[in-house]
């Protein structure tokens, strides 16, 4: 049999500069390394609260530089990014979702969980930093007793 | 027709018995309003270079024969029209991730051996004679796979896919469609015989979800949807799920 | 050359090879069956079939129904032996197909659901939205994964058949990413090569509908049958000839010209109502809804396109749901092609041609008349069609009679003697050196020149009305054409790999005595019957006419044109009445 000749493109390797779907794949991608430093972060300041206050507030005090402040700006941003394109990434990985027989729109769960997304962490900040509106706050107290199980 | 424009097709090519690497042709091709890619190209075949090589049927997007990238995104060109890339140039080349048989055809062989590793065709659970007549399938159970069976080959999902390109074992978006399109239907036995392809290294997993695929395909399928489903799949197979619910 | 060897060849990946392919393997699975095909089977023109498949299922229906029509439909210069064994042979064909995964609409209750067709008393259709065909080769072309005896040569150019005393030996093709010539040795081979709907300008085909299974078998000897009877579709947009299914009317669209009359009343097909009913108005057969748009034409009441007249395909009264659900093909290819959302516009239309009711003449077995040559398919004149054939036979044609090729080829495997391969070889090589000139021609015009100019004198003189001085200068012209060839087309593309260019001037040397066949056929059939109409002849002879034209090739010159029995069993050849009264009929 007479071979067949045929020529295979390389993939170069900034292959995902080169289409907007691609790019914003790859840095949804990238958001993971956000993620993680963010994390290690955290761990950071765990460690220096079990090493008392001084250490504590060094960690604190690191966290206002301008450059952790920007670090944090980018991680922000990276998991608003991760949050919008995991939930357009939902319908496509969960079995369809319906209601009323119908396919749920991607738009629709976009809308749907990155508006929930963002009352639970507006949420979760107010409590945290003890702004809770009154009622809500009353709530709260009644469902999460102070000083944990009684 | 007065209404008569020229653009500019940049045409990739490729002679296996001559070239060591592509090049770039330029032709200057006037056009109708009403005129495809596809049909820009059969004007160059028929009037400026018969040496132009690429594939084509159907005309009408149903064959799948015409995929090609046209300025950098995969299209079937019978359904691209040149008023809508004017004034151009308009760059067409094979469809990216595959290897390039002659100018704008590439080599296709590697995914029929794909199709043949999913098994795509029906397996019962028990043959009936014909003279049984159809089986019922109600309109729900059809729905249930339809929109997998609507797949036309193009492979305009491969040249979408870079996991693929990266991988060119990799099953890919439209085989992995229609693994999905037999495991649904009413009529077959479903997941238990195509397990070992969707679970392979080359199966399923091999996505990560970069979607492009579902976003250029031309007939509505998703095939993102049907990889990433049997990603579920395949895991509850993993846990020995799938065996409890009878291997569907 | 590189040497094959095969029980069974089977040319063409279409629903009929493809059929005929697992029909043989199932026969006999320990055969060596060759597939071969010019193109991916998923890519032969079977895709584009849209509207549905005939096989009586409905209780209101009956086998007799659906020989009436075919019979009736094609005037009767059907088979009628072979049309009783077609109708008494679809329905198990269809079930068939739903066996292997065929995605059929359904019924709620999840049983199948058929539509009206034109020239149909009953809904007889059986159809998977306005894919039908698409889904059939799908089904067909994955389940053929299933049978080991296939091996598939996709992308193989067949150039020749190999005939010796009178049996056909081998098959030489063109191994099309590399230029190898290959020789197939075969015992049987199945031609399921398709139409040639390309010889036209204005047609619905696929650019590979090209006719070369017929010129292959004239070439070697068989003859082609009734070859005058060209079907013009009456539904397709202007310029590409893009089809607009049957489907459209089976559903209850509507035909208007440019002042909104429903003007097919005014030719045999009215009254108006009620309306819809079977075989009446827009339910008409495809030849008598063609002519009518001719004579609409002429009187200046259809509107004008860049392309051509057209009138209106009014789909809007069946509501958006019905159009996106039953006709998502058609809708989408209105949008993309002419510009048109059926939901809101009616979609400007003309005929186009779209079938090629002869072919190569074989008897009920589907052998031709040279020994272990089989043929089925548009390429095949098994006599089902007559003059005209019946929307929705040809899908279910496809199926039937490729199993029953692909079953004869493998049952006469095991009577074909064995032959010594030398001669067959020395042969091949003749074909293959024959083949191979083609590329070396230094002088010689462009192959679209003579391409065009074919297409030209076909739409010209051997169009929908046909006359003497017509026919004789297409005749004149395409003798004049055949020689042109044979002087000699230059190419730009001397490579042997992927050189399309070479390929379509192997397939422009078939078109042209196709296309002569056609016309020569046409001029001797001096009658008007069902597609063929002639201005100089407007009656129908069945003193002198009923009768299959049968053309045998003339080597250079023309073919030799002669006539052969029509079988009549028990339909005697009446009038052929449509419209009249008759009872509103339920689209479901």
């Amino acid at each position: 049999m007479a071979e067949v000749r045929t020529y295979r493109r390389p993939m170069p390797a900034d292959w995902w500069t080169r289409n907007p779907s691609y790019v914003v794949y790859m840095l949804r991608e990238a958001s993971a390394v956000f993620f993680f430093l963010y994390a290690l972060v955290l761990l950071w300041g765990l460690n220096a609260l079990s090493q008392g206050e001084a250490a504590f507030d060094g960690w604190r005090a690191l966290l206002a530089t301008p450059a952790m402040i920007a670090f944090h700006a980018v991680a922000a941003a990276f998991a608003l990014l991760h949050t919008v394109t995991w939930f357009m990434v939902l319908p496509k990985t969960a079995p369809t979702l319906r209601l009323g027989g119908r396919i749920v729109p991607v738009a629709a769960v976009v809308v749907v969980g990155v508006g929930a997304s963002a009352a639970i962490s507006a949420f979760i900040y107010a409590w945290v930093a003890g702004i809770l509106p009154p009622g809500l706050a009353e709530a709260v107290r009644n469902l999460v007793p102070p000083g944990g199980a009684s | 027709m007065t209404d008569t424009r020229t653009i500019r097709i940049e045409a990739l090519r490729f002679n296996p018995e001559t070239d060591s690497e592509p090049r770039l042709q330029r032709y200057e091709v006037p056009f109708t309003p009403d005129m495809s890619v596809l049909q820009g190209l059969q004007y160059i075949k028929d009037h400026l270079d018969g040496s132009l090589t690429f594939r084509w049927s159907c005309r009408m997007a149903v064959c799948g024969s015409c995929g090609m990238m046209i300025n950098g995104r995969p299209h079937l060109s019978c359904e691209t029209f040149l008023r809508d890339l004017y004034p151009g140039p308009v760059r067409v080349e094979p469809l990216d991730h595959f290897p390039v048989q002659r100018d704008l055809a590439i080599d296709q062989a590697g995914f029929l051996d794909k199709l043949a590793a999913i098994k795509p065709y029906i397996v019962s659970a028990k043959e009936r004679p014909l003279s049984e007549g159809p089986s019922r399938q109600t309109p729900a159970q059809l729905d249930a796979y339809y929109q997998y069976s609507q797949c036309i080959n193009c492979l305009l999902c491969y040249a979408a896919c870079p996991q693929f390109g990266l991988n060119p074992d990799f099953i890919g978006p439209a085989a992995l469609s229609l693994l999905h399109r037999y495991n649904l239907d009413s009529r077959d036995i479903g997941w238990s015989v195509r397990a070992d392809a969707a679970n392979a290294d080359v199966g399923v997993w091999e996505c990560t979800v970069v979607g492009y695929c579902s976003e250029v395909c031309p007939k509505g399928v998703d095939p993102m949807h049907a990889v990433n489903e049997n990603k579920v799949n395949s895991a509850l197979d993993y846990l020995g799920v799938k065996r409890l619910l009878g291997g569907r | 050359m590189r040497i094959i060897s095969a029980d069974v060849v089977v040319i063409g990946g279409g629903g009929a090879g493809l059929r005929a392919a697992i029909a043989a393997a199932e026969a006999d699975p320990g055969l060596a069956i060759a597939l071969i095909s010019k193109v991916l089977p998923m890519r032969s023109h079977t895709v584009a079939a849209e509207g549905g498949s005939a096989g009586v299922v409905r209780d209101d229906d009956s086998l007799d129904n659906h020989f009436d029509d075919t019979v009736t439909g094609g005037e009767w210069l059907c088979d009628q032996d072979v049309v009783d064994y077609f109708v008494r042979h679809c329905t198990e064909e269809m079930v068939q197909l739903e066996r292997w995964g065929c995605p059929w609409s359904r019924k709620p209750d999840g049983s199948i659901n058929v539509r009206f067709f034109g020239g149909m008393k009953v809904q007889r259709t059986w159809f998977a939205a306005d894919k039908s065909g698409f889904h059939i080769l799908h089904t067909l072309f994955q389940t053929s994964y299933k049978y080991p005896a296939i091996t598939r040569y996709d992308e193989y150019f067949c150039a020749d058949l190999i005939v010796e005393d009178g049996r056909v030996r081998g098959v030489v093709a063109i191994e099309i990413a590399t230029g190898e010539m290959v020789l197939f040795h075969c015992k049987a081979a199945v031609l399921a090569t398709g139409g040639a709907g390309r010889v036209f300008r204005q047609n619905t085909n696929a650019g590979i509908v090209t006719g070369e299974g017929m010129g292959l078998a004239l070439r070697s000897g068989a003859v082609l049958r009734d070859m005058e009877f060209v079907q013009w579709h009456p539904t397709c947009l202007p310029g590409t000839g893009i089809l607009m299914s049957e489907a459209c009317r089976g559903e209850g669209a509507i035909l208007t010209n440019k002042n909104g009359d429903r003007y097919l009343q005014d030719y045999g097909l009215g009254p108006l109502d009620p309306w819809p009913r079977a075989k009446a108005m827009e339910l008409g057969p495809r030849d008598r809804l063609s002519q009518a748009f001719w004579h609409e034409d002429k009187k200046g009441n259809t509107i004008q396109t860049p392309h051509g007249s057209a009138v209106n395909l009014d789909l809007r009264h069946l509501g958006e749901k019905k159009i996106l659900e039953r006709l998502p093909l058609i809708t989408e290819a209105a949008r993309t092609f002419a510009g048109v959302d059926p939901v809101r516009e009616p979609i400007p239309v003309r005929p186009a041609v779209h079938y090629t009711m002869g072919g190569i003449a074989t008897n009920v077995h589907t052998e031709t008349s040279i020994s272990g040559l089989y043929a089925a398919g548009e390429c095949a004149s098994v006599g089902i069609h007559g003059a005209n054939r019946l929307g929705s036979n040809s899908l279910a044609e496809i199926v039937v009679f490729g199993k029953v090729a692909g079953e004869r080829a493998a049952h006469y495997v095991r009577s074909a003697r064995p032959v010594s391969p030398g001669r067959t070889e020395r042969q091949a090589e003749v074909s293959a050196a024959r083949v191979l000139r083609l590329l070396g021609n230094e002088r010689g015009e462009r192959l679209a020149e003579i391409r065009d100019a074919m297409m030209d004198a076909m739409e010209e003189g051997v169009g929908l009305y046909r006359t003497e001085s017509g026919l004789k200068a297409a005749c004149r012209t395409l003798a004049e054409l055949r020689a042109r060839y044979r002087r000699g087309i230059r190419l730009d593309d001397r490579n042997r790999a992927f050189n399309t260019e070479w390929l379509a001037a192997i397939e422009l040397g078939s078109m042209l005595e196709v296309a002569e066949a056609m016309a020569h056929a046409a001029l001797w059939r001096r009658e008007s019957r069902g597609a063929h109409q002639r201005l100089d002849a407007t009656a129908r002879d069945d003193r002198r006419f009923l009768v299959h034209s049968i053309a045998r090739s003339g080597g250079d010159g023309a073919p030799q044109i002669k006539s052969a029995p029509v079988t009549i069993t028990k339909s005697r050849p009446g009038s052929r009445v449509y419209g009249g009264a008759g009872t509103k009929a339920e689209l479901t």
